[in-house]
């Protein structure tokens, strides 16, 4: 009795299985080949912190504030101010870097950013051999920023 | 220590000849870098030592020195596939000291993504369970409704899974309507096609209960004595679930069971996760219905300063029992952040679940532990 | 209501410069503030918080009665919390565990807290039997002595307790008597450095070279 039990069981199990997985094959495949075929981002998806260029002015938003610097949890940001000849200051960054070994993309410096400088871009093939390559310094950040609007705009509004 | 290096040490013992060796930390088996050193007798396993410490990089160090906002997005990290139940558990310690009032959509909105990322969890937990076990299908299967789910996921947070969506007062951004219907369409799919495929891909097959049934068995005295929580506390048969026995987020209000096995065996372990995919549908259905309007984040002070004091928050994560234990001078950076992770207790439990059976077994107890090494090590 | 930009939390106040490079110390709470300071370890216990259950609030009153050793603690909010000294650890969790009346047989985390002179060892235990029980038991160990902060171990109470202690001991540094097996678990076995929770620790170690300076 136990073992015509198990007989039954083992062939039911093995028809449920057989079952399942021939189903499947009538369905088209979910998978995507991700280096020749690359999946949408969804809208608002985020990679790391870009800075954002001004399209009338062609200047960067950022009047360097350092609030981003502040709020950054592993201050992976480091911002020097311009000055003048006079030693007054400018009111954008001489050097804006981000260190993106460090980055953990948690968005809480676009939210801290008073002056809607900065934006999550949705690039994500960022990656190098160097680590020094993962510095990036404002001119940088702003290409990065000019390729992933494209997507977002097609995306819809932003979040 | 002799199971250093590569070779294997034998050991004589009892006019029997041992082998030590290594089991991990690079093994395909072993979740992460966990190491295990088993002692074999032949095939059957005389001893399992676990070693821990690969992913070190001491978590409750380093957010000493962070302020407050910081600390709900690193805490993903430790748990990275149950990320938010992290965070819930963060911002309810931080929020609890600071006295800060939670809007109401907000918590029914914590609750809905605590129960899909619990979905989500006890997804990957059947697909690479069963890839322990030998059988690989399931795991493709598991991982089309992961990738849904995580879309949705990526829909609402902005990430797949670290999401750092939870803030200290509530939620980062709301959610567009159609994402609700996506997601009804997700949990739809779930219940009518995707549920039923596990039980027959997997449970009910009689290879898997084969493997497991009887395999890693623990007793509820046992589990309770060595501070088992979660899954594996209820797969031995005891109904303790921190959202019933200790109400947070307003767990009181929904209606749900709480799925227990009897044997404390790893198929009772499997078999309660897979119940619990069904009751996490079930509440998230309830939130859909009771959800509230209105803002989903309070006013908090940037340079937030909870008053000096303790706070230990519990929070049911996919794995167990997440607690936070924090203490506040009155500053703006924590004076000190206990992490309680679950799998870090639970690996405690390997010796007593995988000593005596085969190796095979030994694969399959540790499995159906569900252990993340990022929060066992932190 | 898809456009979240009114959602974002408002952390663009002034308040932020005022986050400051200070190191977290032990230091009174803020004038304002309404709890009890933390460096004082519960010494000015004579306001106990406010418990959110009634079941909580009879527990703290069994124990207070039933084991008058204990001292009452008062930093800790929503669980009874008391202080034991260190003699009396073990016997103290027996009767935490065996006693019916309390009953607490979970031992749910086992914390170590510097606060410079001494280290607190927290043990926050709660009932599976009973869910609306739990509770908060502090020790102190002292770190002058030669023998440096030691503590009798509870695992032949709570045998969970046992990984707990070795990460106490490995990252804080106190020895725990009678323990099965202490030795180091989250560090490597060679490492020499100190104790990196102790308030007083730096990292000697060589460090990767940080092109963004740190705040």
């Amino acid at each position: 009795m136990a073992l015509w039990d198990r007989v039954w069981q083992t062939g039911k199990s093995m028809v449920v299985g057989h079952a399942i997985t021939m189903r499947e094959m009538l369905h088209k495949p979910v998978t995507v080949r991700y280096p020749e075929e690359k999946p949408p981002f969804e809208r608002g998806s985020r990679s790391v912190p870009v800075l954002k260029v001004n399209e009338e002015s062609g200047r960067l938003n950022c009047v360097s504030c350092g609030l981003c610097e502040r709020a950054c949890p592993p201050s992976c940001i480091e911002i020097t101010q311009a000055m003048d000849e006079k030693g007054r200051k400018k009111p954008w960054p001489e050097t804006f870097q981000l260190d993106l070994s460090h980055c953990m993309v948690c968005n809480l410096c676009v939210e801290a950013c008073p002056f809607d400088a900065l934006e999550m871009a949705d690039v994500v093939e960022l990656g190098s051999y160097q680590v020094q390559d993962l510095i990036l310094q404002k001119g940088q950040l702003a290409e990065i920023w000019k390729t992933s609007r494209a997507l977002r705009v097609a995306g819809g509004e932003r979040l | 220590m002799e199971a250093q290096g590569g070779a294997p040490a034998v050991v004589e013992r009892d006019g029997r000849r041992l082998m030590k060796i290594n089991m991990g930390p690079q093994h395909p088996s072993t979740h992460g870098v966990l190491r295990l050193i088993v002692t074999l007798d032949g095939e059957v396993v005389v001893g399992v030592e676990p070693d821990i410490g690969f992913l070190h990089r001491n978590f409750e160090k380093i957010v000493e020195g962070w302020s407050y906002p910081g600390i709900v997005p690193f805490s993903d990290r430790n748990d990275y596939l149950g990320a938010i139940t992290n965070e819930v558990a963060v911002c309810l310690a931080i929020e609890r000291l600071a006295q800060i009032e939670v809007p109401p959509r907000a918590v029914y909105l914590r609750v809905l993504f605590c129960e899909l990322q619990r979905i989500l969890s006890h997804i990957l937990f059947y697909g690479t369970f069963g890839l322990d076990l030998g059988a690989f299908s399931p795991f493709m299967y598991a991982f089309r409704e992961r990738e849904w789910g995580y879309t949705l996921m990526e829909k609402a947070t902005g990430a797949r899974m670290l999401y750092a969506y939870n803030r200290i007062g509530g939620l980062r951004n709301d959610l567009p309507d159609e994402w609700f219907a996506d997601l009804e369409k997700f949990l739809v799919f779930m219940e009518r096609q995707a549920w039923p495929e596990y039980m027959g891909l997997l449970i009910e097959n009689e290879i898997f209960r084969e493997r497991t049934i009887g395999v890693g068995k623990l007793t509820p005295e046992q589990a309770i004595a060595w501070g088992a929580s979660g899954p594996v506390l209820r797969s031995t048969g005891v109904a303790w679930d921190l959202r019933k026995a200790a109400p947070y987020l307003g767990y009181e209000r929904f209606e749900f069971d709480v799925p227990v096995g009897k044997n404390g065996d790893t198929y009772d372990s499997a078999m309660v996760r897979m119940l619990e995919i069904k009751e996490s549908i079930r509440i998230i259905r309830q939130v859909l219905k009771m959800l509230p309007d209105g803002p989903v984040l309070a006013r908090v002070r940037p340079n937030l300063r909870p008053r000096a004091g303790e706070y230990y928050s519990r929070v049911e994560s996919p794995r167990g029992e997440v607690g936070v234990y924090l203490v506040s001078d009155g500053s703006a950076r924590p004076y000190r952040l206990k992490w309680r992770a679950p799998s870090f207790c639970h690996l405690q439990l390997v010796p007593a679940m995988g000593g005596g059976g085969k190796v095979a077994d030994l694969i399959a107890a540790v499995g159906s532990l569900d252990v993340i090494m990022g929060e066992v090590d932190r | 209501m898809a456009g979240g930009k009114d959602a974002t939390p408002d952390a663009t106040g002034r308040g932020a410069a005022a986050g400051g490079n200070s190191v977290p110390m032990a230091r009174p709470a803020d004038s304002g503030s309404a709890g009890p300071t933390v460096a004082a370890g519960g010494q000015d216990a004579a306001v106990a918080p406010e418990l959110p259950t009634p079941e909580l609030e009879t527990l703290r009153q069994v124990i207070a009665r039933r084991l008058s050793h204990l001292e009452p603690d008062g930093a800790t909010v929503g669980l009874p919390a008391f202080r034991v000294v260190r003699e009396r650890l073990l016997e103290t969790a027996r009767q935490w565990r065996d006693a019916p009346e309390i009953g607490l047989e979970y031992l749910s985390c086992l914390s170590g807290v510097d606060y410079r002179d001494h280290i607190d060892v927290v043990y926050h235990v709660f009932s599976v039997a009973h869910p609306g029980r739990g509770a908060v038991l502090k020790v102190a160990a002292q770190k002058t002595g030669t023998a440096g902060p030691w503590l009798p171990s509870v695992t032949a109470v709570w045998p969970g307790a046992e990984w707990h202690e070795r990460e106490v001991f490995d990252l804080l540094g106190v020895r725990f008597t009678d323990h099965p097996d202490l030795r180091r678990i989250l560090l490597p076995e060679g490492f020499s450095g100190g104790y990196p929770l102790r308030r007083d620790f730096s990292d000697e170690r060589v460090q990767r070279e940080r092109k963004v300076r740190q705040r």
